[in-house]
């Protein structure tokens, strides 16, 4: 019997959390189908009166949002790529191959994981300048193309794999980069994924470094131009969580297709790191 | 040619690390001796910049919104992600695939949309948390807009005025708080349930047969062992709740009432950006560099101490 009003409690507990995680999503999202006027006079019904997709078409006529959209996904996509691609290779050497100054350099590598975007964030945005990299997808990119954190997460990965399946493959004359490619990153799958659901989420949501070096209307990213629309857009609220949700939206959908990677990616660098 | 393969292969990242990280890390070191506007002329200043940075009030009253904010936002994270990831390990109980989805939505979110939504839920007239409020017959708050202390608003009716440092969060910082907590809450509690399972249950079983109760247990055997989880947790919360930015900007661009939102990251980047001092910002981003390694470093030295690794 205690047991049981033990567990009741237990999932009264659980359901009430649960509500307070949802309702700002849920909210947000039944104010960007009401209009302006259902809002100011009655903003606090859950479920809108009268469903209507305006804030939406506002959203994405009176600012350029499907650009700002595109804009995102082509700096995410690429981003994750070359984030995957310096990644797998950098991890490798350190994992595998003997050189002169590894460890120098890994712990190098490892330090460049504290420092603050703050402190390097001035030369990184003369540089860009310098390069006339700003207001291109270019400059959005490149200074994150690379990270100590996916080397070191694939590198403890790779060090996982059996020595012998490695000879094998140099026995069968695979160089290091067919080694590394049929080997070592069909086997090291989980770990791949988990680093591409990572920076695609860090670079989808990523707002300080567009902030610095975007001007053009049309090279803001998904966030900035959500920031932006809200300090230039008086009090619509509607339209303002229309363009949260649709901001929001690609990242959820890859939330809930990768969740599992999501989860495992958290566990496993939160135990591991 | 054998021997160049390594280098060819950490050439790509190394050559992105030590351009967009390691030179600007010097770069920025070597301007924080100057004064300079982007202009052609710098003018050394020597520590100049650093020693009008720790005479300024408006630098610590930054530090102290951020104080505020870290130490506002850890213990809640931890405390509410430990307890729904004790409320979630029972492997008899149906739902923890769901629960553990609607807890984590938050993490993904990005702080910007976050901060959308909470302008609204915390808005004067069509805020959620105002209805609420009123339908108990309170009165609306001005959530974002109100600089007074949290404490000291609860002190206001013994008519007692309390020290600066007591008075705690704006009312203003204590909304984006409560966000920073709200995004936490599911990280630290996925952290922890994978702890948990690693806990294994003969050490639960063999407490239970000397007699003893659930809080012992949870004191004995469940603290200790996620001891190294807690240290993980609280040094990731510490180290992004220094650098707190965006929710700031969305919710209180201005830098919030009487510039009590205003956190050091927020004061630095208009430091550099909307008044071009960039020897100035430097420094400033050092001193803050320093306050995260020491911060990090005490708590590795006298935390660490008492965490149990097994």
């Amino acid at each position: 019997m205690t047991k049981r009003i033990g567990r009741v409690f237990r999932y009264a507990i659980l359901i009430a959390g649960a509500v307070v995680m949802i309702f700002p999503f849920f909210w947000s999202f039944m104010t960007s189908f009401k209009d302006l006027r259902e809002i100011l006079r009655d903003p606090f019904s859950l479920i809108p009166r009268e469903f209507t997709l305006k804030n939406y078409v506002n959203v994405f006529t009176k600012v350029p949002f499907a650009r700002y959209l595109l804009n995102s996904t082509i700096v995410a996509l690429a981003t994750t790529f070359l984030q995957l691609v310096t990644a797998s290779l950098a991890a490798f050497a350190f994992a595998r191959m003997r050189f002169r100054g590894r460890e120098v350099i890994f712990y190098i590598f490892l330090v460049t994981m504290m420092i603050p975007q703050q402190v390097v964030m001035i030369p990184q945005y003369l540089v860009v300048m310098r390069l006339n990299m700003d207001n291109s997808y270019f400059g959005l990119i490149m200074p994150h193309a690379a990270t100590a954190i996916s080397i070191f997460f694939l590198r403890q990965f790779f060090l996982t794999i059996p020595r012998d399946l490695e000879d094998a493959a140099t026995i069968d004359g695979c160089g290091p980069l067919r080694t590394l490619f049929n080997v070592f990153l069909p086997l090291t799958k989980p770990a791949i994924a988990t680093i591409a659901v990572f920076s695609f989420m860090w670079s989808w949501n990523n707002y300080f470094w567009p902030l610095l070096i975007i001007s053009e209307p049309e090279m803001r990213t998904v966030q900035l131009g959500l920031a932006m629309f809200k300090s230039e857009g008086g009090i619509q609220w509607g339209e303002f969580m229309a363009a949260t949700v649709v901001a929001t939206l690609p990242i959820m959908i890859a939330y809930f297709i990768a969740q599992k990677q999501f989860v495992k990616g958290i566990t496993l660098t939160g135990l591991k790191g | 040619m054998k021997r160049v393969i390594p280098y060819i292969f950490i050439a790509p990242a190394g050559a992105i690390i030590g351009f967009f990280l390691l030179y600007p890390l010097i770069y920025s070191f070597a301007i924080s001796f100057f004064e300079w506007d982007l202009s052609p002329t710098m003018t050394f200043v020597g520590l100049g910049n650093y020693a009008q940075i720790l005479s300024s009030s408006e630098f610590w009253d930054s530090m102290l919104y951020t104080a505020y904010y870290i130490l506002g936002v850890l213990p809640f994270s931890l405390l509410i992600g430990f307890l729904f990831a004790n409320l979630l390990n029972d492997s008899t109980m149906k739902g923890i695939g769901f629960f553990r989805m609607i807890y984590f939505l938050p993490v993904v979110t990005s702080p910007i949309a976050a901060g959308m939504g909470f302008s609204f839920l915390f808005s004067t007239e069509l805020g959620y948390i105002n209805h609420i409020i009123g339908s108990f017959g309170g009165e609306y708050v001005n959530w974002l807009t109100n600089p007074d202390g949290i404490f000291q608003i609860l002190f206001n009716w013994t008519g007692i005025q309390l020290p600066r440092i007591l008075q705690g969060p704006s009312v203003a910082l204590f909304v984006i708080i409560l966000m920073g907590i709200w995004q936490n809450i599911g990280y630290a509690m996925v952290v922890y349930l994978a702890g948990l399972q690693n806990i294994p249950a003969t050490y639960y079983e063999a407490a239970a047969l000397s007699g003893a109760n659930k809080f012992q247990m949870l004191r004995k055997i469940t603290v200790p062992l996620l001891s190294p989880t807690t240290f993980f947790l609280l040094i990731m919360f510490s180290i992004s709740s220094f650098q707190v930015f965006g929710p700031i900007m969305v919710m209180t661009p201005d830098g919030g009432p009487l510039n009590t939102t205003s956190v050091v990251v927020f004061r630095l980047y208009r430091e550099a950006f909307s008044y071009y001092r960039f020897g100035y910002a430097a420094a400033m981003a050092f001193v803050l560099f320093l306050f995260v390694v020491s911060l990090t470093a005490f708590q590795v030295k006298t935390i660490e101490r008492t965490v149990h690794y097994d």
